[in-house]
């Protein structure tokens, strides 16, 4: 054997794992916040009637979300009566370097953005509603893109430190941020429109199975970026080489390879272009919690596997 | 000699520096800008504290220390810049020495014993009734006319053996059994009978070889911190005048790699017991090759170069080689490489000592010594410079009563009594015992065969009344009848005068740092009160407070006395004759303290009692012929304890709280077993449940389990069990393994000649569960 | 805070940047230097300002044992100050990266972003702490703690700009190395003689079973 890997470590520190499940939590809910907010703007925008009432269900649940997000992030903090702190926006109080500080700024402007948007939307006040949605997209993007550089400026991990994070971020959002769009639009379909047409219903469930396909090609992008960063680290470093380690065969390749890939995208993947399952809603709300479930399982290995490889 | 830190470095210069750089040894000079020590400032105020000069007692080694106060409490316990032999540090046991002062399990009230002895169950009592009960027994014993029955026991009370001693003698009890470390027990009367000494002092700063035997003093050494500052030193380039010394060579021999094992130069895992052979077999080269120093041997020893050339002839390196696994090409090197690097010294301690043919091996390590002419030589191995205190007068005489129990019969040698045999010897009825005292001692927990010991203090027929003195309620306490609290060494004064490096004596004080915490008292204080309440004459031989006592301990030292005595002391902490350069080869004064006046290679005592007079090796009945599934039991100790006394001290415990059995990890796959799996250790004694750890560097034939953990009382943190107090912290407490105590399976054995604790001679099993 | 230094010889004043330099072939990895701080910071259990990695490598009989005491680095980009949302990290002008006790809201995004993993949530007092040098004994004019009981004196620690200064003169005469030098963060902790296998946090573990202790 080779005496140089004949190691062994008799002392060392315990290793600190600052970002926990809150982390994770905050992640998911910006994510699923910006992609509801993106799918319902596509909609306000792209003008059609029929696209009208996603635009409304996704102009609720951004600002939704938005208010769970930061909550998570007032638990985490061990000093959460100073958050004020962050609020400052004082030269030599506030450090406009930080990721954080952006996403603060973010999470003031975004939700008031939103909630202006949805007023509009749902008092189908349409130049302004386009305005505001207009304003909102890079809003939206930013809030979720902001959350993707608090991990990439997150140098000690190589898990993080790379420049697709803010990306995959976004892109993952997307992905969750339909599927929630797709089970509000099914619940919609199913429970509140007792009193529409047949053929109303007929076209808002072609709408939503427009929405799968949709879904599909999301998480095909999300894979393609996931695959790229994966073949990347596998080879960037050690550390990196190490999570690589850890998300594929190590400590969270149920995680990661169980829950994300095959359950959260290979599986609904297969469903919304399956023609036996991609028209059926049960089918379609499946592949949706599937996807939402998955795209937790990434938010979990990301920021807890990312911590996982020790730095001393 | 004025030994700053800062001006040390001018002469000793950095060391460590790669290559010859003369350059940058002038640049050493300016040493680090920012003071070193001795202050400490408030973090809030940025106030400097009030600072007492102090000596540490968390181990033998005894370095200078700070206190640190503010508000009446113990802020902190930094090191002393100044101190001779500890220059400025602090090993972690000594800044963990706070977390001993304000452990919130101490001691702080004297118990009596309510239930049965050893269930545990305790009132408080005043230290009136103490004193009143106890006065009432040794009256009754003195009246009775059995003073004798009174023992009292401790077993590393360095500085206090003195006053206890004075004690029991003025009682009339000549068993005052308050001796140095078991760990030195063999070693002690090895060099005693070599060269009329305690032990060696490597004058290590200067040395240019070290060849270290069963000793790791990067980790655990009666002198460590002084001792590992100065052999780090060593081992860099060295400045001398204008002259760069190469660095010193260190060679280490242990069963396991040690930390300094695993620094040296070269790491011989040796099998267990076997020093002995490779040091006779190393002389045996020596004086083949003619690499001797015939003018030392010729004057200074009293046994011939030709003759000693004669005993060596059959301990070759081939037959060491043998015995001892280590190779006799290698042996042959390091002898020539001893013998032709000047000034060398050997290091030896509990490897050697630890075992029943210590005394052997110990001569015949300090042989080596001798006959390269290392004797007590700059940079050699030399004889301890201490200052010995005097007593106040009167001083009782020694009472004239034979006792077994400090000259066992079977051990004529045995200087010092044979601290192992008490228990036995209370057990077979040999000593008579009726108020047996212990203060600063451990046995349950630190002791060979403790089972057996626990089931003798449990005993009430074998002895009647026990008093236990110590600060925290320890496994031995909890057999006690009465436990009083002892003052920890911040609260103390007292004198030590350790052996000193820089080779002139000094003398250390111990100051308390602040007043004794709750109802704790000083040994000395307990003692002058205690014979304050007695009959007799105890009272005229204890006419004097704790100061007086001090004032009268250094009544000899004149340089002391004009510098201001005790006022000097209570300033700097220390004291050492500034103008007096360090002397060396000192025995040409007066010669050796041996019968001879000279290096005794050939002992008149030894063959008195029947015993080989020249050094010899001796096979060690047990570890011979060792079996395929047998293993030698190693039983050492780590870096940040101290035995058992360190247990409670958090910031240690945290770092070290569990102690696997380390195996070779090759041997482990060979027989089948797994890393940190459970498995029973058992020996002759008893069995212990523990589990493995596989490395690489140690002894195929070996299991090495570290000391220090493994309580089963004293105190909530050693036993792992976070807790609400005062100390905030301590509710924080995160590990959950506290460890195994190994003593329960360690056999108790002793070596004939010296009478010391062969404590890493067991054979044991492992069965897998 | 910083004290200017004398003007030097080419009349142009410098200031001060302390740097701290380990040399690996003193050190005996006593852990003395982690128990000081400890004490001199009342650094809570469970946590540390300056441990000592202790490794051992080879193969029996040919095996040694490697020491790495760790600390915050005190970066020159630190990367833990950049991230910091509150300015509760700053910088001192002598280089010693601090954290304002007032401000840190306990965020943990700087001990999420530290590659050395040096900084830790007191539990007692819920904000971020890391090791500081020691500052309050640096402005009195004292050594940091853990430099001033190093027992092997391996812990030189001084001003990197003075070139008289001793941690000058033995990084301009011996090989230095830091901490994951390709990050960028420009660490000011030195290692003279450090072991590569010790310096590699992923040697000599089993990665899927290291266990993570809570950040408070
Ligand atoms: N397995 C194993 N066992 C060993 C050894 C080994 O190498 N391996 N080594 C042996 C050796 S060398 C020795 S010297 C012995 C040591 O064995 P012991 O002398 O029994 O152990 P210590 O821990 O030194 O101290 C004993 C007691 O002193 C108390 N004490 C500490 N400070 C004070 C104080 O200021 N006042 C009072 N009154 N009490 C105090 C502690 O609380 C502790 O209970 O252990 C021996 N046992
Ligand atoms: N940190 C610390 N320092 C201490 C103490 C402490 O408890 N902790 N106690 C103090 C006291 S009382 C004492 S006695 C000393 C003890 O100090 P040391 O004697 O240095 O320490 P030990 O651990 O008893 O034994 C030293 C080494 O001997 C090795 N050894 C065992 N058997 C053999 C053998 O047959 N041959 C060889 N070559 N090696 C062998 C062990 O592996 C161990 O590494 O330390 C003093 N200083
Ligand atoms: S070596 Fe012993 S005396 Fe010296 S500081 Fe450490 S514990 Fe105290
Ligand atoms: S080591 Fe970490 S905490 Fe320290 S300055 Fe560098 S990045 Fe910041
Ligand atoms: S935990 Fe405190 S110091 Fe760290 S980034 Fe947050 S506010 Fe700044
Ligand atoms: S410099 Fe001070 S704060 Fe930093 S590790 Fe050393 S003692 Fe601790
Ligand atoms: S105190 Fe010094 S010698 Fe001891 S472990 Fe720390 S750096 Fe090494
Ligand atoms: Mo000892």
């Amino acid at each position: 054997m080779d005496v140089g890997s004949q190691v062994t470590v008799l002392y060392n520190a315990p290793h600190l794992m600052p970002f926990q499940l809150p982390i994770a939590q905050y992640f998911y809910f910006t994510g699923l916040s910006a992609g509801s907010f993106v799918i319902s703007v596509i909609a306000v925008l792209g003008g059609k009637v029929e696209y009208k009432p996603l635009g409304r269900i996704g102009a609720i649940l951004a600002p939704l979300c938005l208010v769970l997000a930061p909550l998570n992030l007032l638990v985490d903090m061990t000093q959460p009566l100073r958050a004020w702190h962050l609020m400052t926006y004082l030269p030599g109080y506030v450090n406009f370097k930080s990721p954080i500080t952006y996403g603060v700024i973010l999470l003031t402007v975004y939700p008031i953005s939103a909630t202006i948007y949805a007023y509009f939307v749902y008092s189908n006040n349409h130049k302004m509603s386009k305005f505001f949605a207009i304003i909102g997209i890079p809003l939206a993007i930013a809030v979720h893109g902001y959350t993707g550089f608090i991990l990439a400026l997150g140098k000690g991990r190589a898990l993080w430190n790379t420049s697709l994070m803010p990306t995959l971020f976004i892109v993952s959002a997307m992905v969750s941020g339909i599927a929630l769009m797709i089970i509000m639009a099914i619940v919609r379909n199913v429970f509140l429109m007792k009193n529409a047409t047949a053929e109303e219903r007929q076209k808002d469930a072609k709408l939503i199975h427009g929405l799968g396909g949709f879904l599909g090609a999301a998480i095909i992008t999300d894979m393609f970026l996931l695959f790229n960063a994966v073949l990347v680290i596998l080879t960037s470093s050690k550390e990196a080489f190490e999570a690589a380690h850890l998300l594929l065969w190590g400590k969270f390749s149920m995680e990661f390879i169980g829950i994300e890939i095959v359950l959260g995208s290979l599986i609904p993947l297969f469903i919304v272009y399956y023609p036996k399952t991609k028209n059926s809603f049960k089918w379609l709300t499946f592949a949706s919690l599937l996807t939402m479930i998955g795209i937790f399982a990434m938010r979990f290995t990301v920021v807890v596997g990312g911590q996982s490889v020790p730095l001393h | 000699m004025k030994l700053s830190r800062r001006d040390l470095f001018k002469y000793t210069a950095m060391g460590g520096l790669l290559l010859g750089l003369e350059k940058s040894f002038d640049h050493m000079a300016q040493a680090m800008e920012l003071v070193e020590g001795g202050s400490e400032v408030s973090r809030t105020t940025g106030k400097f504290l009030k600072a007492v000069p102090s000596t540490c007692l968390n181990c033998y080694a005894r370095c200078g220390n700070f206190g640190f106060t503010a508000y009446g409490g113990l802020i902190k316990i930094g090191p002393n810049t100044d101190h001779p032999n500890s220059r400025g540090r602090m090993c972690a046991k000594g800044q963990a020495g706070l977390n001993k002062v304000y452990d919130p399990d101490r001691l702080l009230a004297p118990i009596k014993r309510v239930g049965k002895r050893g269930e545990g169950k305790w009132k408080k009592i005043t230290w009136e009734e103490v004193y009143v009960e106890l006065a009432q027994r040794l009256n009754d014993l003195k009246s009775n006319g059995r003073p004798e029955e009174f023992v009292f026991q401790s077993d590393r009370d360095i500085t206090t053996q003195d006053i206890t001693r004075r004690f029991c003698h003025a009682f009339g009890s000549p068993n005052a059994l308050v001796n140095h470390p078991v760990g030195g027990w063999n070693k002690r009367v090895a060099q005693q009978l070599s060269w009329g000494a305690d032990y060696e002092v490597p004058d290590v700063a200067n040395t240019q070889y070290l060849l270290i035997f069963g000793s790791n003093p990067y980790e655990a050494h009666y002198l460590r911190t002084s001792f590992v500052q100065r052999i780090t030193e060593a081992r860099g380039l060295r400045k001398e005048g204008s002259l760069i010394k190469p660095k010193a060579k260190m060679v280490v021999f242990d069963v396991r790699l040690t930390q300094t094992g695993g620094r040296a130069d070269e790491w011989y895992p040796i099998r267990p017991g076997t020093d002995g052979a490779v040091a006779l077999a190393m002389a045996h080269v020596i004086m083949d090759e003619n690499l001797y120093d015939n003018d030392f041997i010729s004057h200074w020893c009293n046994y011939s170069a030709s003759k000693l050339k004669h005993h060596l002839k059959g301990f070759t390196p081939e037959w060491a080689e043998k015995i001892s696994g280590v190779k006799a090409a290698d042996i042959k090197r390091l002898a020539r490489e001893f013998a032709g690097s000047k000034p060398a010294s050997t290091v030896s301690t509990g490897g050697v000592g630890k075992h029943v043919n210590g005394v052997d091996s110990e001569r015949a390590i300090a042989l080596l010594n001798a006959i390269t002419g290392n004797v007590d030589v700059k940079g050699g191995y030399c004889l301890p410079r201490q200052y010995t205190f005097d007593q106040p007068k009167p001083v009782p005489p020694v009472p004239n009563i034979k006792s077994e129990l400090l000259h066992p019969s079977k051990f004529p040698l045995a200087m010092y009594e044979v601290p192992s045999r008490v228990f036995p010897m209370i057990k077979d009825g040999s000593a008579n015992v009726s108020l047996f005292m212990t203060y600063q001692y451990n046995p349950i927990y630190s002791r060979a065969e403790s089972g057996f010991i626990q089931q003798i203090l449990k005993d009430e027929e074998l002895i009647p009344y026990f008093v236990c003195i110590d600060s925290v309620y320890t496994e031995t306490a909890k057999y006690a009848d009465m436990v009083l609290p002892a003052a920890t060494f911040a609260e103390r004064w007292e004198l030590e005068s350790p052996p000193a490096f820089e080779m002139v004596p000094f003398v250390s004080l111990r100051q308390p740092l602040i007043k004794p915490l709750g109802e704790s008292v000083s040994i000395t204080n307990f003692l002058i009160t205690l014979a304050q309440r007695l009959d007799g004459e105890m009272k005229k031989y204890f006419d004097f407070t704790p100061r007086q006592y001090l004032e009268a301990q250094i009544e000899g030292i004149s340089g002391l006395k004009k510098a201001g005595g005790l006022e000097y002391l209570k300033k700097k902490g220390f004291w050492y004759d500034e103008s007096a350069k360090p002397k060396y080869r000192i025995y040409r004064k007066k010669g050796f303290n041996t019968p001879s006046g000279k290096f005794e290679i050939y002992s008149k005592k030894l063959e008195k009692a029947g015993f080989n007079p020249l050094p010899t090796y001796t096979m060690i009945p047990v570890l011979e012929n060792i079996q395929e599934e047998e293993f030698s039991l190693i039983v050492y100790q780590t870096r940040v304890h101290t035995h058992d006394r360190t247990a409670n001290c958090m910031w240690l415990t945290e770092i070290i709280h569990d102690n696997p059995a380390f195996m070779n990890a090759d041997t482990m796959s060979r027989l089948g077993l797994r890393d940190s799996e459970d498995v029973m250790i058992v020996s002759k004694v008893s069995s212990i449940k523990i589990k493995l750890k596989g490395i690489q560097g140690i002894h195929p034939k070996c299991i090495a389990i570290s000391d220090n953990v493994g309580h089963t009382e004293f105190g909530r943190i050693a036993r792992a069990i976070p807790f609400e107090s005062e100390i905030k912290t301590t509710k924080l407490l995160w590990w959950e393994e506290k460890g195994v105590n190994p003593k329960p399976i360690v056999s108790l054995k002793i070596d004939p000649i010296g009478g010391g604790e062969a404590l890493m001679d067991t054979k044991v099993w492992i069965r897998k569960i | 805070m910083a004290k200017e230094l004398e003007p030097s010889r080419d009349g142009r004043k410098r200031k001060i940047r302390y740097a701290m330099l380990v040399d690996l072939r003193r050190c005996v990895g006593c852990q003395s230097c982690s128990v000081a701080c400890k004490s001199e910071n009342e650094v809570p259990l469970g946590k540390f300002r300056t441990w000592v990695k202790v490794i051992e490598k080879g193969r029996y009989p040919d095996v040694s044992r490697h020491f790495l005491p760790s600390f915050c680095n005190n970066c020159a980009k630190p990367i833990c100050n950049r991230n910091c949302p509150v300015k509760a990290t700053y910088v001192r002008d002598d280089g010693i990266v601090m954290v304002n006790m007032h401000r840190c809201i306990g965020c943990m995004y700087c001990m999420a972003s530290c590659p050395y993993d040096v900084r830790y949530i007191n539990p007692l007092r819920k904000i971020v702490q890391k090791c500081d040098w020691c500052a309050h004994r640096l402005d009195a004019g004292l050594l940091p703690a853990c430099v001033e009981t190093c027992l092997g004196r391996a812990l030189i620690f001084g001003d990197i700009n003075d070139p008289n200064s001793e941690i000058s003169q033995l990084m301009s005469t011996n090989p230095v190395v830091t901490l994951k030098p390709a990050l960028d963060t420009q660490p000011h902790v030195f290692y003279i003689g450090a072991d590569a296998d010790a310096m590699d946090p992923t040697k000599g573990i089993d990665i899927d079973h290291v266990h993570f202790h809570e950040p408070y």
